[in-house]
């Protein structure tokens, strides 16, 4: 009976039987489209095989083979012991009938005379604005839907399998956060994706409010569990209260797996971003609070080979602004699902037990004498909280598998400097023999390995085998000629609305820039040791005492903050151990208490000071751009611009070489970190110029 | 209906029990050398206990209780299936201590003559010392069935009348000599433990030979009674004149009216009666400095801050409690069980809140979790009727098949309704109603009883998985009720992890009640146990995970102990619970009444160090 009916239809009669009186609009029509057009299924390559370590297949090796069969399949997720089953639309009534939410609305019309009437049905208008959907229909139909979009344009999706049968147990016993990296608008689906496909019970997601005008697709996201939280709500006290109590509502009763993003958006630059503690801290409130026994927390890392909007990030983080997601604009996106995306990896990290976290540094009795719905953290679980979200941030980092084309990346952008390797330079204008690049691939995986880097590097084949599988995917921005040589793309000149940056600028710095993309998301393995590289590379002297390498640095480490994420209680730790991890690789000599700077300017030091050189560069040019401009106060806004602006003269003058340090996330950051080392201060609303020294 | 009525009041455990026990005023229930009449290393009466016979089959030995001499053929399977043990191994308990055993007495010689001259009845018998030694915590009750004791008491004394005790605390004071105040012997906080640091002599003043009615005033409904009789004696006696105190904590049998007034103790019938400080009118207690009472039996007095509360939970280390005014009620014509089973916990507890909130709590009112009513099951005696077994199948059938009861889930609350006919029957569907708001169940009157009985047999439980190495223990607290539930979670998974932490493979059992309703929230009872095969220290583990058991409390916002007092066991967290300043108001109370640490035994905190004895 079922075989009788193409599948398709029978599974798109199946859903809208469930879901009557969904708005499935354009996406439906999307659907259809994806279904209806004829590409094959690509089949799963020889370098993604069923399982690899701990990491197991789900997108291509199923015991279930039709997509219908799987997605309708008995899924029966752990469920935690305490909840209380409810529809979604009980978790707003919930909240709305709150003692919090009461006293918030009590309180307010006492402060401003506002009726209560009118507060309550605010409340109810955001609690009805913010509220997920989540239903199993939506689900199935996404496994569905993203089982027949994926297949195509993804080789595989691997998922670590270590700690997922202990994170199922624990999903009985404690609330569970799921805390993924965020690097593409995929991380969302793909994570409700895994989840189904794992037995693991789907989350429910902190989305950020721009999704939800998508018409039809807002919906949709609400029905796989997104509920959504305005960017920026500052001083508003209901909302604030109702978003947290919405989320402690969740994590209380342990409906699902709550979902959120530390970093609060999608990290463009593609490495980690300090966190956001908003969202942490409300839902670890019940446990301070002693409404749950523990939470656990699952710092998650994942990565693709391929990001779907690799360009469209270069361009935002020119300035060029993000195009507002529509649902139309993502129809146009659909040419991409017909591209070479390589790889997923979806590297779940062991599941951190909020309560042995905070074991030590917190008191929670100190919550006795209050009422529960009065919020409040104590100092210490301020602290704790924030150091936990560090950690966090590194556990996802330090879960992330890097693709070799990281590696491609980073080799690739090493810039023509005299003496240098030269190679990007080359690679566009005669391009790179492949057995060369792939003899610096290789080494630089040998460093990646040394210092505690994960590399998607299947077994069995040669690095020139992988260096080629990657250059296939990346055909977009590299082609590989007869001759066995590997040339950069050209990028068609760019018009630009930024009046800073000509075309021809914006052209080579949207080619850098996607390099950079892809270089930065192995940068956290170096990190450490590339600072060590900076110090040492750039000493004027035969010699540097440990004490004054120690002293540099942490003061590196102190501006680059913004940059990369350190745990400060670690510098002395961190310091230790890169500095024994380049002994043992010969990358530094010591003698006594010295490093010999002679031997120990080599390869490996020049390659990675030169890494993270655009980095200080960017933060150079902008202290030379506030010691020229000599003015009491700026706008921060005024600075970055300002400062882009000095860079592309300079890069024009060709007295500067990467056109990387044109983005302005990067400055951003820079304006950050100086204000973190003290060197400009903050006022109010207005940044003020102070002497900006750097060494 | 009547008839029902009074055969519950007849089954009621304590009524019939220890029959040989006179009425007479002369000798109290218990003798001065208690361990002709009670275990020396265990709980309770010398011929009652927990046994397995030669079917194998738990059967409850004398014929002091209502299960006396009857099989429960259900409890060895609960807890071989519950604790994972099997019969084969059994940890036997050490065979009677002899003086050799023991530490020597330390003897104050003037102090020792000038007592034999005064005629104050004393011994240094070694086995009167060691009862006197300990209360029933579960270390005390190891160190007896497994262990030694490093420090006893030197002398047991028993005076007969406050001027008895006046005269030995003038001495002691005299001789710088340490008295430890010492009732029904059933502290479970170390209470009565010697501090092993001591080295001045310990007397151990037993109350137990102060056990008379010295007065009884019906007009005002009130008695005077000397601290060392027992609750049980109390009742008994009352009844016979009609009244009754209704002060009936789960120790009753053996705990004493002065030991109650020590540790600030709580009835299980307080909804009617009160716990013992809203009991007491007058307290008399004899300090080194001489007499602290009041000066008339007044109701309730505004005269500075209350005294009676700081004797109240003073654990012995500021005198001896020798009388107590008490308001006595008369005797309720009727007395009824019954029992509500819901289909969780949460529920349960939510009932309770709203009959908490009406004031509408029957004479008691427990609510027990799925694991103890599960429990309670495995208690039920052989069933020799058919029709009776046949009917609780019908029962069970009804609540999981038509109700939807899951048998995993569903908990119940017990019940003991207090009054007049017409006040009982207003009470019972009051109750009723308010439960079945809550989805829950009336379950019959056989199942409350078994729950309350339950409570006296426990500790006679516990002397039983000792000898097949289970250990058990009790502790408690009070919290508001909206954080109730929250804590019996917590609670309970910190137990189970705390065990799994310890490396043991089997779950421990983890259990709670809640027993007391108040209108700001609740008193919750947790029974814990586990198997301790493999373990090297098996009192340290338990030790540790209760320590982890109460942060946890902390955490929760309960309190430091709702009843079982300080001791020497919850020392560590007094100041956090009282703060500083708290603690130092208690020390300088402690200084006054007693600068030189007669009463010494090391309970609420560690006192300042005596000042120099000249």
């Amino acid at each position: 009976m079922i075989r009788a009916i193409p599948s398709s239809k029978f599974f798109l009669h199946v859903c809208a039987k469930q879901s009557a009186g969904w708005v499935l609009g354009d996406f439906c029509r999307l659907v259809a489209l994806q279904l209806c057009s004829s590409g094959s299924i690509r089949r799963a390559m020889s370098f993604s095989p069923k399982r690899k370590g701990t990491y197991e297949e789900i997108l291509h090796h199923r015991s279930q083979q039709s997509d219908v069969g799987w997605s309708l399949r008995s899924y029966t997720p752990p469920q935690y012991r305490y909840c209380s089953p409810r529809r979604p639309i009980d978790v707003g009534t919930a909240v709305l009938a709150s003692p919090i939410i009461r006293h918030t609305v009590l309180q307010l019309s006492e402060e401003d005379g506002s009726s209560v009437e009118r507060l309550e049905q605010e409340a109810e208008a955001i609690v009805k604005e913010m509220g997920h959907d989540l239903g199993m229909g939506a689900i199935r139909l996404f496994a569905f839907v993203l089982s027949k979009a994926w297949r195509r344009i993804y080789k595989a999706i691997y998922v670590n399998s270590e700690h997922l049968t202990k994170l199922q147990g624990l999903c009985k016993d404690y609330p569970v956060l799921l805390l993924p990296s965020h690097r593409s608008y995929m991380d969302f689906l793909l994570m409700s994706y895994v989840c189904f496909a794992v037995n693991l019970p789907v989350p429910v997601i902190t989305a950020g409010a721009d999704f939800m005008s998508m018409k039809g697709v807002g919906s949709l996201l609400r029905k796989s569990g997104a509920f959504f939280i305005r960017r920026q709500f500052g001083s508003d006290k209901l909302y604030w209260a109702i978003f947290t109590e919405y989320v402690q509502s969740l994590v209380r009763n342990g409906d699902a797996p709550v979902e959120f993003f530390l970093e609060g958006t999608r990290s463009r630059a593609q490495k980690s971003m300090g966190p956001k503690l908003g969202c942490l801290s409300a839902a670890l409130e019940p446990y301070f609070k002693g409404e749950v026994a523990d939470i656990y927390v699952v710092p998650i890392g994942i990565s693709y080979d391929r990001l779907l909007e690799e360009t469209l990030y270069a361009y935002e983080l020119l300035g060029v602004p993000k195009p507002k997601e529509s649902t139309s604009g993502l129809l146009k996106a659909r040419h991409v699902l017909s591209g070479d995306y390589g790889n997923i990896h979806v590297s779940f990290n062991a599941p951190i037990s909020v309560h042995e976290y905070f074991r030590a540094g917190v008191d929670r009795s100190v919550h006795a004498t209050l009422p529960r719905y009065m919020s409040s953290h104590s100092v210490e679980e301020v602290a704790c909280t924030q150091s936990l979200a560090v950690d966090v941030l590194l556990q996802q980092q330090k879960a992330i598998v890097l693709s070799p084309w990281s590696l491609v990346a980073a080799i690739l952008l090493q810039h023509s400097q005299p003496g240098g390797m030269g190679v990007a330079e080359r690679s566009q204008l005669e391009g790179v023999g492949v057995a060369e690049l792939a003899e610096e691939v290789h080494w630089l995986k040998l460093q990646l390995e040394n210092f505690g880097g994960r590399i998607n590097w299947p077994g069995g084949y040669t690095t020139e085998a992988i260096l080629m599988d990657t250059l296939t995917v990346h055909s977009d921005l590299v082609s590989v000629s007869n001759e066995n040589r590997v040339y950069l793309k050209h990028v068609d000149d760019v018009k630009s609305k930024n009046a800073a940056l000509d075309p021809v600028t914006m052209a080579t710095a949207v080619r850098h820039l996607t390099l950079a993309l892809y270089r930065n998301q192995l940068l956290h393995v170096f990190q450490n040791l590339g600072l060590v590289a900076l110090v040492v590379t750039g000493s004027q002297e035969n010699e540097i005492s440990l004490e004054d390498l120690y002293k540099k640095f942490m003061f590196l480490r102190n501006l680059l903050c913004k940059d990369f994420i350190f745990r400060p209680c670690d510098v002395e730790k961190d310091f230790n151990g890169v500095l024994l991890g380049m002994k043992h690789t010969n990358a530094i000599v010591q003698e006594n208490n010295h490093i010999l700077v002679a031997p120990s300017v080599n390869k490996c030091t020049v390659f990675m000071s030169r890494m993270f050189e655009p980095f200080l560069v960017a933060y150079w040019v902008l202290c030379q751009f506030l010691l020229t401009h000599n003015r009491a106060s700026w706008k921060i806004r005024d600075i970055i611009e300002g400062t882009q602006g000095l860079e592309a003269a300079m890069l024009n003058h060709g007295m500067l070489h990467h056109y990387e340090i044109l983005s302005l996330e990067l400055l951003s950051n820079a304006v950050n970190g100086l204000i973190h080392c003290g060197a400009i201060c903050r006022e109010k609303a207005a940044f003020h110029g102070n002497r900006a020294n750097m060494r | 209906m009547l008839n029902s009525i009074e055969k519950s009041r007849k089954c009621h455990g304590k009524v019939d029990c220890h029959s040989t026990s006179s009425q007479s005023s002369v000798t109290g229930s218990l003798p001065k050398r208690r361990q002709d009449l009670l275990k020396w290393n265990g709980w309770g009466y010398k011929d009652t206990e927990f046994i397995l016979n030669e079917k194998l089959q738990v059967e409850l030995t004398g014929t002091r209780y209502k299960l006396s001499g009857m099989v429960l053929p259900l409890l060895k399977d609960w807890m071989l299936n519950n604790f994972n043990v099997n019969l084969d191994y059994v940890r036997p308990a050490q065979p009677e201590f002899s003086a050799a055993d023991l530490p020597s007495p330390v003897i104050n010689k003037p102090f020792l003559e000038d007592l034999q001259t005064s005629g104050l009845e004393h011994s240094l018998d070694c086995h009167d010392r060691l009862f006197r030694a300990h209360g029933h915590t579960l270390n005390e009750i190891w160190a007896l069935r497994e262990g030694s004791f490093n420090r006893i008491p030197d002398l047991v004394a028993w005076p007969t009348s406050q001027v008895e005790v006046m005269q030995m605390v003038q001495l002691a004071n005299k001789h710088n000599v340490v008295i430890i105040p010492f009732g029904g012997g059933t502290s479970v906080t170390q209470a009565l433990e010697c501090p092993s640091t001591e080295t001045r002599m310990i007397i151990s003043l037993d109350t137990s030979q102060m056990h008379k009615i010295l007065w009884l005033d019906e007009e005002n409904l009130t008695a005077c009674l000397e601290s060392g009789v027992t609750g049980k004696e109390i009742e008994q006696r009352l009844a016979s004149r009609g009244f009754c105190l209704g002060h009936e904590p789960d120790s009753y049998e053996f705990s004493t009216l002065g030991g109650w007034v020590a540790t600030r103790a709580s009835g299980m019938k307080k909804n009617i009666y009160g716990n013992i400080e809203d009991l007491v009118v007058l307290v008399r207690t004899v300090t080194t400095r001489g007499l602290l009472e009041k000066s008339c039996n007044a109701p309730r007095t505004s005269s500075g801050p209350d005294l009676h509360h700081a004797i109240l939970g003073s654990e012995g280390t500021l005198g001896v409690v020798t009388e107590v005014v008490v308001k006595i009620r008369p005797l309720p014509e009727c007395q009824k069980y019954g029992s509500v089973v819901f289909p969780c916990f949460q529920d349960g507890v939510s009932c309770l809140r709203e009959v908490a909130r009406q004031r509408c709590a029957p004479a008691s009112i427990r609510l027990v979790d799925n694991e103890q009513f599960v429990f309670g099951q495995a208690l039920k005696p052989e069933n020799n009727s058919l029709v009776q077994s046949f009917l609780d199948g019908i029962k069970k059938a009804y609540l999981t098949r038509w109700k939807g009861f899951d048998i995993n889930k569903m908990c119940v609350a017990t019940l003991v309704f207090e009054g007049t006919l017409k006040e009982v029957e207003a009470q019972e569907k009051r109750v009723y109603e308010t439960a079945g708001k809550f989805g829950g169940l009336p379950a019959g009157e056989e199942n409350g009883e078994r729950g309350y009985f339950l409570t006296y047999l426990i500790a006679y439980i516990r002397d039983m998985g000792l000898q097949y190495g289970i250990i058990a223990e009790s502790f408690e607290t009070s919290i508001p009720w909206d954080r109730v539930t929250d804590l019996c979670h917590n609670v309970k998974d910190r137990l189970r992890r705390e065990c799994k932490a310890m490396g043991m493979q089997h779950e421990p059992f983890a259990s709670c009640r809640v027993t007391q309703l108040y209108d700001a929230g609740a008193c919750v009872y947790f029974y814990f146990a586990f198997c301790i095969r493999g373990l090297s220290d098996p009192v340290k583990a338990y030790e540790e995970i209760e320590s982890a058991a109460r942060d946890e409390i902390l955490a929760c916002g309960g309190s430091i102990s709702h009843h079982h007092g300080i001791g020497k066991i919850r020392k560590k967290w007094l100041k956090q619970s009282i703060s500083g300043v708290g603690v130092d108001v208690l020390q300088s109370i402690k200084r006054t009444l007693d600068p030189q640490n007669i009463f010494g035994n090391g309970n609420l905190f560690d006192a300042a160090v005596p000042i120099s004895k000249l």
